[in-house]
């Protein structure tokens, strides 16, 4: 067979082979670029989970907490009203009658009152029906309702946040509610304040106290920040940033800032 | 390699009867008598480019039916319902006004074969889609008869391309001999393909 023609054969050959790999070569990039896909999906659904999960515990701790609230107000305040009312009945004398059904008219009075209080609670713990700041308003209520501490509150409208927030308010509510849980537990604290205002198109909330303050860096390195750590965890979740200012003996100023999608 | 995918289907036609590969059994059925045919005119120095140019429109037709089976896009769907008549209207072209009845039909063999191919590249397409990315690939069975086509025809494409040019005086020994190598080969992962989606439909069938 002349040369020339061999050269064509091969020709032939090496083409076909090419053109064999290329197609081969497409399968592998379609395969590979799938199961890339796959893997990103996976992780996008696993991500979306957390957050779910996040919510529904995030949901559970704020009903916990309005609980823990009634338990504590029953068991401490209307429970020891009626108990004095109860002596007071025992305690009855011809000679003390008057006097002392009057006593307990007046504890009676106090006990319905502080009733009709935890029934207001109850009725408008429904975070969605209320919405952030309303929320943050009870929470600062309730706390200066035990008589040891004195709140302000000061907000934009709640159109405005929930304009911002997109649905991510229940988690930021959290936030805000676990920190002022570590000011009544750590703090030694006798005022707390609360701001959200509006920087751009993000949203800043404030919140700070006139505690014993605390070294941030010796929470963190003896592992006592869990609280923090959910604080942080969850900021990061709904696209905050966490900004933390403590002196010791003055107090602490924390910053919030959700930076909306 | 034909037989042996005809006799897999035939076996598995039970767990294939459920799927849309079901249609391959009366094809791998045809494209085994027009084989043993083609051998038996050879055999008789009859000239068999009659009886191929009409099995490979035949061919064409019925991967085209399978592709517009299996699209999910509409107009992919009607892409592959449009080539139907138009292969036909081009062989009949080709048959009257160019390479005529007694030579093989190269050139609708071609356009044939650049349509698979798209149909194919098409179908990997869909299958990047989010919303068919559920679907394990690897493990749909038209996932391998696509495979099967992609090397088929991008490696028939060279052999068939110059086919007049193999059939000359001068080349026509070695000429022969490569192309029935290449087409063997071809045949061999074209068949093979067909073989693992076949068995594949019948472990699916046993995985629900």
């Amino acid at each position: 067979m002349p040369e020339k023609q061999q050269d064509i054969l091969i020709t032939i050959i090496i083409a076909t082979i090419f053109f064999v790999l290329l197609g081969a070569f497409l399968l592998i990039l379609l395969f590979l670029f799938l199961r890339r896909q796959r893997k990103n999906q996976k992780e996008k659904e696993e991500m979306k989970n957390r957050f779910e999960q996040t919510m529904l515990k995030t949901q559970i701790e704020i009903q916990d907490q309005t609980l823990a609230f009634i338990a504590s107000e029953i068991h401490d305040n209307i429970g020891q009203i009626l108990f004095l009312a109860k002596i007071n009945n025992n305690q009855i004398t011809k000679e003390n009658v008057v006097e002392k059904i009057e006593l307990i008219d007046d504890l009676l009075g106090k006990a319905f009152s502080d009733l009709r209080e935890i029934s207001h609670t109850l009725k408008n713990n429904r975070f969605h029906q209320i919405g952030l700041s309303e929320s943050i308003r009870q929470l600062l209520h309730n706390i200066e309702r035990t008589g040891k501490y004195s709140t302000s509150f000061d907000s934009i409208p709640s159109d405005e946040i929930d304009g911002l927030i997109h649905g991510n308010d229940i988690i930021l509510f959290r936030i805000i509610q676990e920190i002022i849980n570590n000011i009544l537990k750590h703090a030694a604290a006798s005022f707390i304040n609360v701001s959200i205002s509006k920087e751009n198109n993000d949203i800043a909330v404030l919140i700070e106290d006139n505690g014993i303050g605390f070294d941030l860096e010796i929470i963190k390195s003896e592992n006592q920040g869990i609280g923090l750590h959910n604080i942080y965890t969850r900021a990061k979740m709904i696209n905050s940033t966490v900004e933390i200012m403590s002196t010791i003996d003055v107090g602490t100023t924390i910053i919030l800032k959700f930076k909306s999608q | 390699m034909q037989a042996s995918s005809f006799l897999v289907c035939l076996f598995l036609y039970k767990t294939l009867k459920n799927t849309d590969l079901k249609y391959f059994l009366p094809f791998l059925f045809v494209t085994l008598v027009v084989e043993l045919t083609g051998l038996w005119m050879i055999g008789h120095g009859i000239r068999n480019y009659l009886l191929f140019n009409v099995f490979t429109t035949f061919e064409f037709i019925f991967y085209s039916f399978l592709f517009y089976k299996h699209f999910r896009k509409p107009h992919f769907k009607k892409l592959a319902i449009i080539f139907m008549p138009i292969y036909v209207t081009a062989v009949n072209i080709n048959l009257f006004y160019f390479q005529g009845i007694n030579n093989f039909h190269s050139y609708t063999f071609l356009l044939g074969s650049f349509f698979i191919v798209i149909f194919c590249c098409f179908f990997f397409y869909e299958s990047l889609l989010p919303e068919f990315l559920d679907n394990n690939l690897t493990k749909q069975p038209f996932f391998w008869v696509c495979t099967g086509l992609l090397l088929f025809y991008l490696g028939s494409v060279i052999i068939n391309a110059l086919f007049e040019y193999l059939r000359t005086y001068d080349m026509q020994v070695e000429g022969k001999k490569i192309y029935g190598i290449i087409n063997q080969s071809l045949n061999v992962v074209l068949y093979s393909a067909f073989i693992f989606a076949f068995n594949l439909c019948r472990k699916n069938s046993k995985t629900y």
